[in-house]
C-alpha cells in the first residue's frame, strides 16, 4: 500500500511527532524548537491541503484504524467540511508560530518555557486534526478534552496571575464538561451499542420505541455541553477574561479555532449521529436545532451589543468572537443546507477574521503597554500598516463585500430566506449594523483622532509580526475570492449528509 | 414499567447523583483544592456510570479461560472507555492542581489587600475578605 | 445564598432529565440489551483468536480500539506539558533547587519502612503490568504505582536526594519517549502493508503471531505506563521545587 493510502491518519500523526521531539530539542538547543515547530507546520499544511483534490462532496476519505471496521474498530473519514476547517487551523497554526517568533520570547518568563509552548501549539494542532476526521464519538470528546487542555496551557505560558486564573477556570469548565459528554455517550451506547457516529444513526432509527427517550436526552445534553463549549452567550461568561490574558496568539486560538471546534461538535451531533432524516426522534432533533438556533441569535445580536461597551480593545474582539458563535450555530441549526454550509463557512471565516483582529491588535499596540481603545487615538497615522490590517478585518467580520466575511454571511443568509426564516435573517442585520457602527468608530478613531503625543521612543513592531498579521489580513480577502470555488462543495457535502445519501 | 427498570438502574441512578454532587462542589466552592476534589468526584461518577453498563449476569470474569462460557462475559467496552477516562482526569488533575498551587504561591506573596480574587469569586467579597483578616 | 438556591435548582431539574432517561435505559445486567447483542459477541467469541489476549478488555483497549487509547496517551502528554509550563519556573544555572529537607517530620522509623516498601512497590507495578501481557493488567495502573511510590520517596526523604535518584530530565524523555512508542508500533503496520496500529502483522501465523502480537500490544500498553509515571513524578517535583520558594 502506497504512503498517499496512510494520508488521513498521517494528519494526526505527523504533528504529534513533531510535538513529542518538540521538548527534546529544546533541551538540547533552546533555539532549535521555533524552527522544529514551523517544519511541523508547514509539513501539516502541506498534507492537509494537498488532500483537497482528493475529497469530493460524495466520497471522503475513509481509513480503518488497525484493519477493523466499526463498530469493533475505529474509523476516520475527512469530508469536505473536516477539511475545510483543518485547512483554516494548519494555515492559522503557521501564522502563530511566526508571530510567537518575538511575540513569544518576550513576554514569556522565563525562557525555558519556549519547548513547551511550541509543544502545546503543534499538540493543539494535533488534537484539532484528530478531532476534525474522527467517526467515533468517544474519540470526538477526548481530542477535544486535548484541544482544550493544550489550549489551556497555551494561555497560561506567560504566568501573568491573569492568565493563570483565566485559565485555571477554563480548565475546570472543560473538566466538567468532559463529564457531560462521557455521560451522553454512555447513554447512547447503552441503547445503541456503538460508538461510530454513522452507525449511530442507524442504530437510533432502529430502535425500539422505549428507548427513544434515552436517545432524546442524549442528544440533549450532548448540545447542552457542546453549546457551553462553544462559548454560546450566556454560556460564554468564562471566554473574555481567557482570551485577552493570553499572548495575542492564545486569544485567538481559544476565540477562534476551539470554540469552532466545539461548533462543529455540533454539527456532526446534528448531521451525522442525528440526522435530519432520522424519523423515530424526529421530532426532538427538529426541537432542539430551532431552541439552538434561536440562542444563536439572541447571542449574535447581544454580542455584537456588548462590543459597543467595552474599553478595551481585546475584550472587544472577544465579544465579537462570542457574537460570531452565534451566527455560527444559527447557521449549522438551520434547516436549509445553504444555510447550514453559511454557518461552516463562518466559522472558517471567524476563524481567520478574529485571528486578525487579535494579531493586529497585538501589532499596533506594540511597545505600547495598553490596549485600552482610548489610548489608541490616531495611533493609526503613526503606524498605517497595523491600523490597516485592523480594519480589513473589521470589514470582514462585519461582512462587508470582498472579504471571506462577506462570502460566508451571503450564503448563510441565502439559505435563511430559502427556507422563510425571515425573522432570524432581520435580526443578522441588526447585529451585522451595531458591529459596523463599533467598529467604524474604532476606525474613526484610530486615523481621525486627535493628534498623538509625539513619542519617538515608541519601537516599531518586528516584521515577523507584522508579516503574519498582513498575511492573514490579505488572506481574508483572497478567500473571499475563492471561496466561490469552495461552497458549492460545502453545500453538496451538507445536502447528502441531510438526506442521508 | 419504567418504575421497576428505574430501581433495577440503581447504579446509574447513583452514579449520575455522584456526578451531580461533584458538580455542585465544582460550581459553589471558592478553594481550588476543593473543586479539584469536586472533578475527581465527578470523574469517578462517570467512570461508575460506564463500568456498570458493561455488567452482564452476575459478571462473570472477563478473561477467556478455557472452557468459559461466551454468554457470560461481561462487555468490555465501557471498561476501555474508562481506562481512556482515567488517564484523561490523571493529567486534568495534575494540570487542574498546579495551576491552583501557582496561584497561591503567587497570592502568598502578595500584601492582604491588593489579593486578587480567588477563582469564580467576585473581586469585591475577595477585598472584603482580605480587610476582614488583617 | 440566592446563588447556592439557583445553582442547587439548576442541577435539580439537570438531574430529574438524567433519571429519567436512567429510569428508561435497557435493564442493568440484561443480556439482550442492545449495547450487548451488538458488537460484543465478537468481542468476547474471537477476541483471543483475533487479537491474542486472553483478556477481553485488553483486546479491545490495545487492539480493536488501540486509537483510543492513542487519544489517551495523548491526553496525558498534553497535561504533562500545560502543567510543565505552568510550574517551570527554574532559574539559570540551577537544574534542581530542591530543599534539602523533607517535608514531613520523619522518624527513623518512617524512613526505614519507606526504603524497605520501595522495592516491593515497584515489584508490583511491573507485576501489574506484565499480568496485562496474557491476562488481566494493565500499564496505566503500574505507572501510577511507580508514581506514587516516588511521591512517597519525595515526602519522607528530601526533593534532592530524590532526584539524585530519577532526574528531570528523565521524565521529559519517558514522556516523549512513551508518544513515540506509540505511534512506532502503530507504524509497523503502515511499514507492512497493513494500516495504522494494525498489530497483526501477516506473514505470521501460530507462535510466532502469537509472541509478535503480545509484544506490540505490550509496547502500546508501556507507552501508557510511561507516560502516567512521567507526569505523576515530574509534577511532583515541580510542585516541591515551587514550595520552596516560599519566604
Amino acid at each position: 500500500m502506497s504512503l498517499s493510502a496512510h494520508h488521513p491518519v498521517l494528519l494526526l500523526i505527523v504533528p504529534l511527532g513533531f510535538a513529542a521531539i518538540c521538548p527534546l530539542l529544546g533541551a538540547w538547543r533552546r533555539s532549535l524548537c521555533f524552527w522544529w515547530a514551523l517544519t511541523g507546520a508547514v509539513a501539516t499544511a502541506f498534507l492537509t491541503w494537498s488532500m483537497i483534490g482528493k475529497v469530493t462532496p460524495g466520497g471522503p476519505l475513509t481509513y480503518r484504524l488497525g484493519d477493523w471496521s466499526p463498530p469493533w474498530g475505529l474509523q476516520i473519514r475527512v469530508d469536505v467540511p473536516a477539511l475545510a476547517l483543518a485547512c483554516a487551523v494548519t494555515g492559522i497554526m503557521i501564522v502563530f508560530i511566526v508571530y510567537s517568533y518575538r511575540h513569544a520570547r518576550e513576554s514569556v518568563e522565563p525562557p525555558s518555557r519556549l519547548p513547551y509552548y511550541y509543544t502545546l501549539l503543534l499538540l493543539v494542532t494535533a488534537g484539532m486534526l484528530g478531532f476534525l476526521i474522527t467517526d467515533d464519538v468517544f474519540n470526538l470528546l477526548v481530542l477535544l478534552e486535548v484541544t482544550s487542555v493544550a489550549a489551556c496551557g497555551i494561555v497560561a505560558v506567560t504566568g501573568t496571575g491573569g492568565a493563570l486564573r483565566s485559565s485555571l477556570k477554563y480548565l475546570f469548565v472543560v473538566a466538567a464538561l468532559t463529564v457531560g459528554l462521557i455521560l451522553a455517550t454512555g447513554f447512547l451506547y447503552s441503547v445503541t451499542g456503538t460508538l461510530d457516529m454513522r452507525q449511530l444513526a442507524l442504530r437510533v432509527e432502529g430502535m425500539a420505541s422505549g428507548f427513544v427517550p434515552v436517545a432524546v436526552v442524549a442528544l440533549s445534553l450532548f448540545l447542552l455541553v457542546l453549546a457551553v463549549e462553544a462559548a454560546l452567550f450566556p454560556a460564554s461568561w468564562w471566554l473574555p477574561d481567557l482570551a485577552v490574558s493570553g499572548l495575542d496568539p492564545a486569544g485567538a486560538l481559544v476565540s477562534s479555532l476551539v470554540v469552532a471546534m466545539a461548533s462543529f461538535a455540533i454539527f456532526r451531533m446534528l448531521f451525522v449521529v442525528y440526522p435530519p432524516w432520522l424519523a423515530t426522534i424526529g421530532a426532538a432533533r427538529r426541537i432542539a436545532a430551532a431552541s439552538l438556533g434561536w440562542v444563536g441569535v439572541l447571542a449574535f445580536v447581544v454580542g455584537a451589543v456588548m462590543m459597543a461597551f467595552q474599553k478595551d480593545l481585546k475584550r472587544l474582539i472577544a465579544y465579537s468572537a462570542i457574537s460570531q458563535v452565534g451566527l455560527v450555530l444559527l447557521g449549522i441549526a438551520a434547516s436549509a443546507s445553504r444555510a447550514v454550509a453559511g454557518g461552516l463557512a463562518s466559522a472558517v471565516a471567524g476563524a481567520c477574521t478574529i485571528t486578525c483582529l487579535f494579531l493586529g491588535c497585538g501589532v499596533l499596540t506594540y511597545g505600547l503597554g495598553t490596549t485600552s481603545i482610548k489610548d489608541l487615538r490616531g495611533l493609526g497615522r503613526r503606524r498605517p500598516v497595523a491600523a490597516a490590517i485592523v480594519t480589513v478585518a473589521a470589514l470582514s467580520f462585519a461582512g462587508l463585500p470582498f472579504t471571506v466575511g462577506f462570502a460566508a454571511k451571503r450564503l448563510l443568509l441565502e439559505g435563511l430566506f430559502d427556507k422563510g426564516s425571515y425573522v432570524p435573517a432581520a435580526f443578522i442585520f441588526v447585529g451585522t449594523a451595531v458591529a459596523l457602527a463599533v467598529f467604524a468608530r474604532l476606525v474613526f478613531l484610530l486615523f481621525a483622532g486627535g493628534v498623538p503625543a509625539q513619542d519617538d521612543s515608541l519601537k516599531t513592531a518586528p516584521a515577523t509580526m507584522i508579516l503574519p498579521a498582513a498575511v492573514v489580513a490579505a488572506s481574508l480577502v483572497a478567500l473571499g475570492a475563492l471561496s466561490y470555488l469552495a461552497i458549492p462543495a460545502i453545500v453538496a457535502a451538507v445536502r447528502s449528509l441531510a438526506l442521508g445519501t | 414499567m419504567s418504575h421497576s427498570r428505574f430501581l433495577l438502574n440503581l447504579n446509574y441512578a447513583v452514579a449520575v447523583l455522584i456526578i451531580l454532587i461533584g458538580l455542585y462542589a465544582v460550581i459553589t466552592r471558592r478553594s481550588g483544592v476543593k473543586k479539584v476534589i469536586g472533578l475527581i468526584i465527578m470523574q469517578s461518577g462517570a467512570s461508575l456510570f460506564l463500568v456498570a453498563m458493561g455488567l452482564v449476569g452476575s459478571g462473570a470474569t472477563r478473561v477467556a479461560t478455557p472452557g468459559f462460557r461466551a454468554a457470560t462475559l461481561i462487555n468490555p467496552v465501557p471498561h476501555t472507555l474508562v481506562l481512556i477516562c482515567m488517564m484523561m482526569s490523571a493529567g486534568i488533575t495534575a494540570l487542574a492542581l498546579s495551576l491552583t498551587l501557582t496561584i497561591h504561591a503567587r497570592n502568598r506573596k502578595q500584601p492582604a489587600e491588593e489579593r486578587p480574587a480567588a477563582v469564580g469569586q467576585s473581586q469585591e467579597k475577595a477585598a472584603e475578605e482580605g480587610v476582614a483578616e488583617s | 445564598m440566592i446563588r447556592k438556591a439557583a445553582v442547587i435548582f439548576g442541577l435539580a431539574l439537570l438531574a430529574g432529565g438524567l433519571l429519567y432517561a436512567v429510569a428508561k435505559m435497557p435493564a442493568m445486567g440484561d443480556a439482550g440489551a442492545p449495547d450487548k447483542t451488538f458488537a460484543m459477541p465478537r468481542f468476547i467469541e474471537r477476541g483471543l483468536e483475533e487479537a491474542g489476549n486472553r483478556s477481553i478488555p485488553n483486546d479491545v483497549f490495545l487492539n480493536y480500539r488501540a486509537y483510543d487509547t492513542m487519544g489517551g496517551v495523548l491526553a496525558l502528554f498534553t497535561s504533562f506539558c500545560a502543567a510543565i509550563v505552568v510550574l517551570d519556573r527554574s532559574r539559570k544555572g540551577r537544574s534542581v533547587a530542591g530543599p534539602d529537607t523533607s517535608p514531613v517530620q520523619s522518624s527513623v522509623m518512617l524512613r526505614t519502612i519507606v526504603r524497605l516498601l520501595i522495592p516491593l512497590t515497584i515489584m508490583f507495578a511491573a507485576y501489574v503490568s506484565l499480568m496485562g501481557v496474557n491476562t488481566l493488567g494493565y500499564s496505566l495502573q503500574s505507572g501510577v504505582i511507580i508514581g506514587g511510590a516516588i511521591v512517597l520517596l519525595t515526602l519522607v526523604f528530601s526533593l534532592l536526594e530524590t532526584s539524585r535518584r530519577m532526574r528531570p530530565g528523565l521524565q521529559m524523555a519517558m514522556e516523549s519517549a512513551s508518544i513515540l512508542l506509540f505511534i512506532g508500533v502503530g507504524l509497523l503496520g503502515v511499514l507492512l502493508g497493513a494500516h495504522f496500529l494494525t498489530l497483526s502483522l501477516s506473514g505470521l501465523s501460530g507462535r510466532s503471531l502469537q509472541i509478535e502480537r503480545a509484544v506490540l500490544m505490550y509496547g502500546l500498553d508501556l507507552s501508557i505506563g510511561l507516560s502516567a509515571a512521567g507526569i505523576i513524578t515530574s509534577v511532583i517535583f515541580s510542585m516541591m521545587r515551587e514550595a520552596d520558594v516560599e519566604p
